[in-house]
């Protein structure tokens, strides 16, 4: 099935502004319900099963991820909520012989904790997987490989 | 050369009181060189775990205190504890974090050293004096290294308590740990979360046993479960101590404490198979218990799994709390490196240990629902140091209790008391006071 690169474009903008702007709710509506949000840590190719990882999430702990933010008011390290912004580009996308689009992307976020005076700079490449449904696409896969995932960082409760 | 020796011209003792101690502990420099000397530098510090290094040549870099380590296994099986430093011009001779290596080369000169730290290879060695012997130079070895059932402890001065004499009761809470697995050991070779945060060693060491910050600390996964029940907008009740209330500081001697969950949990009949998730299917469950009675029979492994592991500071680096072990490296005074390891079970169904990595990643990863606000609000103290007009910092909950011994004869308070720190601190003036 050809894609529309536009749309696809248009998806991963869009799924890295909700982030951005702390929009967590709507950004939750873009994962399907087997979706699987994957932060891995010591390298970019570890077996999860075997292998820890930073955020391992699938659906329902992502929702989770995203109540605990915005819902208890008690999420110190999102209390008051990070400034963030992100760049994504490098867009490489891939029509799967599963049906599902694949990309791969860069992206640099600075996040800016409104109590500290230096900002934190997360740099990765980032897999998505997306099913194509209707007029848009559901994220089934977010692999978000950090440059920096075997090395000592600060606490990640932002949505890399 | 020995520094720890070298008087000081602090006041510990009028830092350290017996309810409150001086903010400048946590944010004077001169404190925290002198610490290197007194604490990191002379006493037992954890550094690893054996199962890291399982093969010959394995090897993984650390750090005591400030000093670059290398943990490797030797051809004879042995773990040693090298400084990973060339002994000819002091470079830095291992640059990765972990990995296998038959050798170390020097990239400066070339020198070559084997996993035992032997000096093997030099560039151009004729050009050295005729008298120059090799085996001379071999990498500096920490002169004491032991193992307690798997966990690397290293010592940089020459004499001083054996390891058993500084573990002391503290070493039972390792075995209810260690006892829990089916073959009686455990494996911390699964992935390690590597963190730096903001504020002194100490703080991270207190917070480890103090169970009065979880309330509000972790207000957001207590309040949780609730919030979805909750009207929008509008607050469930604040959670009471409820049974937590029963758990038990205990002072373990030589600045050790935990806190002991087992009052907790014989109230609340939970065992610790009780606790895991339903999706861990039976049938592995079954084999791990079976798995267990082979090791210490029936009764035996009730008590174990109704004990459940223990939460326990070894001061001044080590926390072992639940199925993970968890080490600090200081790198200033307001810096540390923190590492938490899941802790697997060797020889336990699959789905048992892959059931503890996802828990962990819930919990206690830099993006864990526990471990992220930990590290914020240890942030937020550090800097509230800063406003030194007002100077102590209080550890006087449940100070007017009675301190009363338990069944194991070790003193302790309940109540979410702070006895804990007060014991570390205790053995802190006697490290940073004595001569």
């Amino acid at each position: 099935m050809p894609f529309d690169r536009y749309a696809v474009e248009q998806f991963l903008y869009r799924e890295a502004r909700l982030a951005d702007e702390q929009r967590l709710d709507e950004w939750l509506t873009l994962w399907d319900e087997d979706a699987l949000y994957w932060v891995p840590c010591n390298q970019d190719d570890v077996d999860p099963e075997r292998q820890l990882s930073i955020i391992y999430d699938d659906h329902s702990r992502l929702k989770l991820r995203v109540a605990r933010i915005t819902k208890t008011g008690m999420a110190w390290t999102q209390e008051p909520r990070s400034r963030l912004r992100r760049l994504v580009s490098n867009i490489e996308i891939y029509d799967n012989a599963d049906g599902l689009i694949q990309t791969f992307s860069n992206f640099h976020l600075t996040e800016l904790r409104v109590n500290r005076r230096d900002p934190v700079e997360w740099i990765g490449r980032t897999e998505h997987r997306l099913r194509p449904g209707g007029s848009d696409f559901k994220l089934v896969l977010k692999k978000v490989m950090l440059i920096n995932n075997d090395h000592e960082m600060t606490q990640l409760s932002c949505m890399v | 050369m020995d520094m720890a020796t070298r008087s000081s011209l602090i006041d510990y003792a009028a830092l350290v009181r017996p309810d409150r101690v001086h903010g400048s502990l946590y944010t004077d420099p001169a404190i925290f060189e002198e610490e290197l000397n007194r604490i990191w530098y002379r006493e037992w510090v954890f550094v690893g775990h054996e199962s890291e290094v399982p093969n010959i040549g394995d090897y993984r870099t650390g750090q005591i205190g400030l000093q670059p380590i290398i943990i490797t296994r030797g051809h004879d099986m042995q773990v040693r504890v090298l400084l990973n430093r060339c002994t000819h011009r002091g470079n830095t001779i291992c640059q990765a974090r972990r990995g296998n290596a038959p050798t170390f080369t020097c990239s400066y000169h070339g020198w070559t050293y084997s996993c035992e730290g032997d000096l093997k290879g030099m560039l151009f060695r004729e050009d050295f004096p005729p008298d120059f012997k090799r085996e001379e130079h071999g990498l500096f070895r920490v002169p004491r290294v032991e193992l307690y059932r798997g966990f690397v402890f290293a010592s940089m001065s020459k004499t001083g308590k054996s390891l058993k004499e500084h573990l002391g009761p503290s070493a039972a809470n390792i075995d209810r740990f260690c006892d829990l697995s089916p073959t009686g050991e455990i494996t911390m070779n699964h992935g390690v979360y590597q963190m730096r945060i903001e504020c002194n060693w100490k703080m991270w060491m207190e917070n480890s046993v103090d169970s009065y910050h979880v309330y509000q600390t972790h207000g957001s996964n207590m309040y949780l479960a609730n919030m979805f029940e909750a009207k929008e907008g509008q607050k469930p009740p604040p959670p009471g101590k409820g049974y937590f209330g029963l758990i038990h500081a205990r002072d373990l001697g030589n600045g050790h404490s935990d806190l002991d969950m087992r009052p907790q949990r014989r109230v609340t009949g939970m065992t610790y198979t009780g606790e895991w998730s339903k999706e861990i299917p039976e049938s592995a469950q079954r084999e791990y218990l079976a798995g267990l009675e082979r090791l210490h029979g029936k009764e035996k492994t009730q008590q174990i799994l109704t004990e459940g592991p223990a939460h326990t500071v070894i001061f001044p680096n080590l926390f072992n709390m639940l199925q993970e072990i968890r080490w600090c490296v200081p790198v200033s005074v307001n810096e540390t490196y923190i590492y938490y390891a899941p802790c697997l079970f060797k020889g336990a169904p699959d789905e048992i240990n892959t059931a503890r990595l996802r828990r962990d990643e819930g919990g206690y990863g830099p993006a864990g629902f526990q471990l992220a606000d930990d590290i914020e609000v240890w942030a937020r103290n550090y800097q509230g140091l800063a406003a030194r007009a007002q100077e102590w910092i209080l550890m006087n909950r449940g100070i007017h209790l009675p301190v009363e011994p338990d069944e194991d004869d070790i003193p302790y308070q309940g109540d979410l008391s702070e006895l804990t720190m007060r014991s570390q601190w205790r053995h802190y003036l006697d490290l940073m006071s004595s001569p």
